[in-house]
């Protein structure tokens, strides 16, 4: 990776190579099941569309967003048609007919959203994929409601094709796990009699996908595992076979009496409660963190050098000594996907591929 | 910043910045005040902020004082008012039985046969995950706890009894003097520092100004 450029500003460098070889080898793992790149809240912090066009690139055919305006977005910035682009936090009011005419696909948990989508205008059906809540309990149509949301959604079959089936588990115990897969069974076997023939039935994510073949139907909706992110309780990346995308580095600004200060702060997502708990690495040596302000945060250097323009690096793959992002989850006591999530989009992004960085 | 407006916003009171410059630069001077504009304005908007300041002659600072924080209302001080107001919308709602878990881990599970809300907000706009079966958040008048882990976009809100609409707001802090709990109170409960929170939440949620 290339960090040793001088900078200025605290920079988050993407690998977007590495991401594709994650993709490819979670494809691999779960084939002949497809995958479904999942790029909400900004691609897990990464970058929205240099990382889905990565995905697209590496022969990706669905990609998973949560709102209809990012999947908006992501066709206007020359996401083909041919990939399918699943959005399932519907607004009371969507603008369903902009969003039917970009072909993007909707998860639809209530008979309401059937009404709103068949009642605009557009040139072309529908794609839904009807969820249902296997005890996650966020949306999802519940076993009471499910047989009447797939009837509906049978009867609007000239406005709208159910491209799917689907719903999102727990992960919160093996045998919690079976029972949710055992109603997702059950209720796809209910969409069948009543007529349904989805393309796709999908339930896993990264970690059910990864581990449970039974987890895995037509499709799986993979995020934190293709970023290199791993589920913690002492399973890294590397032990999966994946690589960490993001390094983030942030240059010194100013050394004195043994502290030195580096460019970055809460203000820019960096939580306070590193300060203490976490290290960055400047040369290849570790420095603790003291405190985390809006703007800023202070290490204790001792008598080691360091100069003002060095570039400190917060997390990385860890090729260089730098800690990765599990370190900072762990130290933090939280999963690596709130600390990426959280920095401000105001950090830049930079892109390389191959090596070369692309320019946007 | 993330379109998806119709989810959650930080609504920016323009007027308590402009209020709290009055009292500051009467406190310090208008000469010697300078307004701290570091990480976006304390994720208010640098630009927005900014134009304040200088309509009021003040001297601004992208570069962060101990003080900066008393501009956007972030101390106890009395005279000065918060900005920032965290709100979200229901997305869905659905009763459950007595026993059954709720989100990631199944880290709760209701003790009673309950209403719950699911709130258009999560993590990744910078309510932090911490906040998971702590915090509450007011709906309908009524605070209503944090139910299970929350997640990147979305959380679980415990109504008991209540019931909720979809389109309904629920407040993460705004205006304590219409009985809406303070940044304050959300930042205690979790331990951090008044103007993270306001950053964070500054710099991933779509911003709304009032004049
Ligand atoms: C419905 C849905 N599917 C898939 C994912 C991807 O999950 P993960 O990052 O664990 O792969 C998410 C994100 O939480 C999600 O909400």
């Amino acid at each position: 990776m290339v960090v040793d450029l001088p900078q200025t500003a605290p920079t988050a460098t993407i690998d977007l190579s590495a991401y594709r070889r994650n993709l490819a080898r979670l494809a691999a793992r779960v084939a002949p099941c497809a995958l479904m790149a999942v790029v909400k809240a900004d691609a897990y912090g990464h970058g929205l569309v240099p990382v889905a066009r990565a995905a697209v690139a590496a022969g990706v055919e669905w990609i998973g967003t949560i709102d209809v305006e990012t999947g908006l977005e992501l066709r206007r910035n020359g996401i083909p048609r041919d990939v399918a682009v699943l959005t399932w936090q519907l607004a009371p009011n969507e603008d369903y007919a902009a969003a039917i005419e970009a072909e993007l696909d909707f998860g639809v948990s209530t008979i309401g959203q059937l009404e709103e989508i068949v009642a605009v205008c557009a040139s072309r059906r529908a794609r839904v994929h009807l969820k249902i809540d296997t005890g996650l309990h966020r949306n999802g149509a519940s076993v009471e409601e499910w047989p009447a949301l797939v009837a509906r959604a049978l009867a609007l079959s000239r406005s709208m094709e159910i491209v799917g089936v689907w719903t999102h588990i727990a992960e919160a115990s093996e045998s919690e796990d079976s029972a949710a897969i055992d109603r997702f069974s059950a209720a796809l076997a209910v969409a069948e009699e009543l007529g349904a023939s989805p393309t796709v039935r999908h339930l896993g994510a990264s970690a059910a996908a990864f581990t449970r073949a039974d987890a895995r139907f037509d499709l799986v909706r993979i995020g934190a595992f293709s970023y290199g992110i791993s589920p913690g309780d002492g399973v890294s990346p590397s032990s999966l076979g994946l690589e960490p995308v993001m390094t983030l580095t942030a240059p010194v600004t100013a050394v004195n009496l043994g502290m030195a200060t580096i460019a970055i702060g809460y203000g820019d997502g960096i939580p306070s409660a590193a300060a203490g708990r976490v290290r960055v690495v400047i040369d290849g040596r570790p420095y603790m963190i003291v405190s985390v302000q809006l703007d800023r945060l202070t290490i204790d250097i001792g008598d080691a050098t360091v100069r003002p323009g060095d570039t400190a690096a917060l997390f990385g793959a860890g090729a260089h000594g730098e800690l990765t992002l599990q370190d900072w989850a762990d130290a933090l006591g939280t999963i690596g996907e709130e600390i990426v999530t959280r920095l401000s989009p105001r950090i830049r992004r930079r892109f390389f591929s191959e090596g070369v960085e692309l320019n946007r | 910043m993330q379109a998806n407006s119709w989810r959650a916003t930080a609504r920016i009171d323009l007027a308590a910045i402009r209020q709290n410059l009055v009292v500051l630069t009467s406190r310090y001077g208008t000469k010697k005040y300078v307004a701290d504009i570091a990480a976006d304005a304390y994720g208010h908007g640098t630009s927005e902020v900014g134009r304040l300041a200088r309509k009021a002659a003040v001297t601004v600072s992208e570069s962060s004082n101990p003080l900066g924080g008393e501009l956007y209302g972030l101390t106890r001080d009395p005279l000065l008012h918060a900005a920032m107001r965290v709100s979200a919308l229901v997305i869905a709602t659905k009763t459950i039985d007595a026993g059954e878990g709720v989100s990631y881990g199944y880290t709760w599970h209701a003790p009673t046969r309950t209403n719950l809300a699911l709130v258009g907000i999560g993590y990744a706009d910078g309510l932090d995950r911490s906040a998971s079966n702590v915090g509450s958040l007011l709906l309908g008048g009524v605070e209503h706890r944090i139910v299970g882990r929350v997640a990147m976009n979305a959380l679980v809100l415990d109504l008991g009894q209540h019931s909720a609409a979809i389109g309904d707001e629920a407040v993460v802090f705004g205006d304590p003097a219409v009985g809406e709990p303070a940044v304050g109170d959300w930042a205690g409960q979790l331990e951090r520092p008044c103007a993270e929170i306001v950053a964070v939440f500054g710099s991933h949620l779509p911003r709304e100004y009032r004049w």
